[in-house]
């Protein structure tokens, strides 16, 4: 994994998930599927769905751009988060932003910037990063040239630390080759070389350190203890060649020939993988028969030389041609496009045999691992686009078939009585709006009376046109007609002073009314626009479709050309590498053949 | 660019290893900027039509997403998830080493999404996979959910009881 990243979830604790989609990310994240966790990201962002306002999961995408070779835009979200003030970015989330931004300089080469935004992580980081923090201020004080600081980064690292023994061996590197503390230099190579080694990483790194300081001791005609050194270097590791060819001169130097001999005899004959150290033993083994005076044995030990450098000539000969075929492009990608990510391990037991014999030092270098990892990813962006451009046929369908859905549905709502009915309604409303207002304005009692009230008024004024016919004079009439007038009086003098409330509960009633028949026109209105935006948004729908297809057209072309210019650069890649490999072996077959002629000539005269 | 210690031994190929153990290289091709604003307008794309597809295929007032997540401290180990809506199998998942790994870790699947009509739906998951001790262990929940006229989420939890020592499933919707 190139970079690790900040975030939140830990596997010793329980998590509470905050966000699903920041949730989906990691997932995503944690299979070293980069792009399909930035797109749900992305998603959500664009969807606004990241409601716990958090700001993991902006961080979480400034490290995950990175992680993917996004340095650029990485470094602009790290840079929004750490100085937009309205965002109030937590101490924690700053520190972790900081990191991630020193991270990505350090990536870039862009070392003093680096130092600078590493330097400013103020909080204390989790234990893991905070120790590769001191980790890459200590390699960027090396390569800036600050030997006090880089001495000051290595002491701050805790001793358990698997960086301490990175850090501790770079600056060792770095004080012999700068000569500004050899014997410090020395020290610390010597520290790592008399380590307990516990692990792999730490093995190696001893290895390493034995080496280096074994070809320090070749160098200083000390070779007792570059022996000493040579034998502290472990079996079966990648510096066990070396070892071993470097034990051979120790013994070389002090004239012990034939213990010379064991070690170079021990690579000679494990010839399983093949390196320019085990070419140097087979040469060398004859040469210390030389020197022990043992002619006949030297001779057949340059024959031995020369059956094996004609042999793997032939071997790297074809592995030359195998190199320039289509099928050497194929075995760099097993299994199709379509896999997010392809562990390396995978391709090299996919590789021909002779790819894992003679490249393995290749194979296992950064160089290679992060070119081939970004042509799985260029190949996954074409796998991508083939997906959209098989799937957008299959969205103009479904686009077509809701149209016609949509239109079929129109014709039968726009023929639908409902619609009447509501028209009505409103014609109605008015109406009741019209004659409230003129009651109003009128002060109009009257008009307000209940049913009951009605008739009883309806009841005076029938006593009132009775009574005319009967005539004024008659007592009882006259008393009936002071009774109306009582009756009445009071019904009148009742419909004005009720007449305030009347009106309020009237317009209470008709304000519900009115209500009801705004939220249904409101109904009607959205239908409408729904109806008369239906159009625009298939259209749109439309539009953005046509458009994806010819970006994923253009994108096509562009993703292919990727693809060619990384497998390219791999074959290039190998083929240079084996160039250079075939070049030694030729070196050392003219060297062993005109040594053997020497020889011939010598054995004559002697005859 | 491997950086080599100034150590002039005469032994060629003793030399070509030594090498610091950490390296920077640069990358500042042209062809390097190309492959980069490709892999941006991929994305951006790929945002766009996921987005296109959630609007035209499921639109808010039928969508409806299921999520699987784990928090059980390995008292079970998740082989396959089966998920039904109203007694009818909508996905079927059968999860890989990394996949329960990423689980594991706090990472949230999305299991399925899809169209729901308004209204109450029965939500049955069943969960595939080893228990404590190793046991073959398969267990259902379930969930009456009502779609409303906003997406759904539901997110299909395994969680541990370790006072119990046993895992639990819950479903939980998210408003």
């Amino acid at each position: 994994m190139l970079v690790s990243l900040c975030v939140s979830a830990n596997d010793n604790k329980t998590h509470e998930v905050k966000d699903l989609d920041y949730g989906v990310s990691l997932y995503n994240f944690y299979q070293d599927k980069y792009f399909s966790a930035i797109t749900s990201l992305l998603v959500a962002e664009h969807y606004q769905r990241m409601r716990s306002g958090s700001l993991y999961p902006e961080l979480m995408l400034g490290g995950l751009y990175l992680a993917y070779g996004l340095n650029d835009k990485s470094a602009a979200k790290l840079n929004n988060l750490i100085e937009n003030k309205e965002l109030q970015i937590t101490a924690d989330v700053q520190a972790d932003a900081w990191y991630l931004l020193g991270k990505n300089y350090y990536l870039n080469g862009k070392n003093q910037q680096a130092i600078d935004a590493l330097e400013n992580v103020k909080t204390e980081l989790s234990k893991e990063y905070q120790e590769e923090r001191f980790y890459l201020l200590n390699i960027l004080s090396v390569y800036t040239d600050n030997e006090q600081a880089a001495i000051k980064y290595l002491d701050l690292l805790a001793d358990n630390s698997v960086w301490k023994g990175y850090a501790r061996f770079n600056t060792a590197s770095y004080l012999v080759r700068s000569k500004k503390d050899i014997e410090l230099g020395y020290q610390l190579l010597e520290e790592i070389s008399s380590q307990q080694a516990t692990g792999y990483e730490q093995q190696t790194l001893k290895n390493r350190a034995n080496l280096a300081m074994g070809l320090v001791s070749l160098q200083d005609s000390d070779s007792d203890s570059a022996a000493s050194f040579f034998k502290g270097i472990s079996l079966q590791s990648f510096e066990t060649n070396k070892g071993l060819l470097g034990l051979g001169w120790s013994y070389y130097r002090n004239d012990n020939y034939a213990e010379a001999i064991k070690p170079w005899m021990s690579l000679a004959t494990n010839q399983k993988d093949s390196d320019l150290e085990i070419q140097e033993a087979l040469i060398s083994i004859p040469f210390a028969f030389e020197k022990m005076h043992q002619k006949e044995h030297a001779l057949y030990q340059y024959d031995l030389a020369l059956d094996s450098y004609k042999f793997q000539l032939d071997e790297t000969r074809y592995l030359m041609d195998f190199l320039k075929t289509d099928d050497f492009i194929e075995q760099l990608s097993p299994g199709g496009m379509g896999r997010e990510f392809v562990p390396v391990k995978h391709i090299v037991e996919n590789f021909n045999p002779l790819i894992n014999r003679y490249m393995l030092k290749l194979i296992v270098s950064k160089n290679f691992h992060r070119a081939v990892e970004e042509y799985h990813q260029a190949r996954y962006l074409r796998y991508q686009l083939d997906n959209w451009q098989n799937g957008l046929p299959a969205m103009k369908m479904i686009l077509d078939e809701k149209r016609k859905t949509h239109d079929q549905k129109l014709a039968r709502i726009v023929s639908d009585d409902s619609l009447k009915k509501v028209a009505d309604l409103k014609r109605q409303r008015n109406g009741f709006y019209r004659k409230i207002v003129m009651i109003e304005d009128e002060s109009n009692a009257l008009a307000l009376m209940t049913n009951h009230e009605k008739e009883l008024m309806e009841l005076i004024e029938n006593v009132e046109n009775k009574s005319k016919i009967l005539g004024s004079l008659d007592e009882e009439v006259a008393l009936l007609m002071d009774k109306k007038r009582v009756i009445s009086g009071l019904l009148k003098w009742r419909l004005e002073t009720e007449f305030p409330e009347r009106l309020w509960l009237v317009k209470k009633e008709f304000a519900m009314l009115d209500k009801a028949i705004k939220e249904m026109g409101r109904s009607v209105e959205s239908l409408k626009a729904t109806w008369s935006s239906a159009p625009e948004d298939f259209s749109s729908f439309d539009k953005r479709i046509r458009h994806k297809a010819e970006k994923i057209k253009v994108l096509t072309s562009q993703a292919e050309n990727s693809i060619a210019y990384y497998e390219n650069k791999l074959r290039n890649m190998f083929v240079n590498n084996l160039k250079e490999y075939r070049n030694q072996l030729k070196l050392y077959h003219d060297r062993a053949l005109y040594a053997k002629a020497r020889l011939y000539d010598s054995l004559m005269a002697r005859e | 660019m491997k950086k080599l210690i100034c150590l002039l031994l005469p032994f060629a190929a003793l030399l070509s290893g030594w090498v610091q153990a950490e390296e920077s290289e640069k990358q500042g091709s042209v062809i390097a900027s190309n492959i980069e604003d490709l892999k941006n307008q991929v994305l951006e794309l790929n945002r766009d039509l996921f987005v296109l597809e959630e609007e035209l295929l499921f639109s808010a007032n039928t969508q409806v997403s299921v999520f699987v997540s784990i928090d059980a401290d390995r008292l079970f180990k998740l082989d396959s998830v089966q998920l039904k809506i109203d007694d009818k199998v909508i996905s079927s998942y059968l999860y890989t080493d990394r996949e329960v790994e990423a689980l594991h870790k706090g990472g949230i699947q999305r299991l399925y999404i899809g169209n729901l009509t308004s209204g109450e739906h029965e939500l049955v998951a069943f969960f595939i996979g080893k228990g404590p001790g190793g046991r073959d262990y398969k267990r259902a929940t379930s969930k009456i959910i009502n779609k409303s006229d906003q997406a759904k989420f539901v997110e299909l939890k395994i969680v541990g009881d370790t006072t119990k020592e046993q895992p639990g499933f819950k479903v939980k919707v998210w408003e």
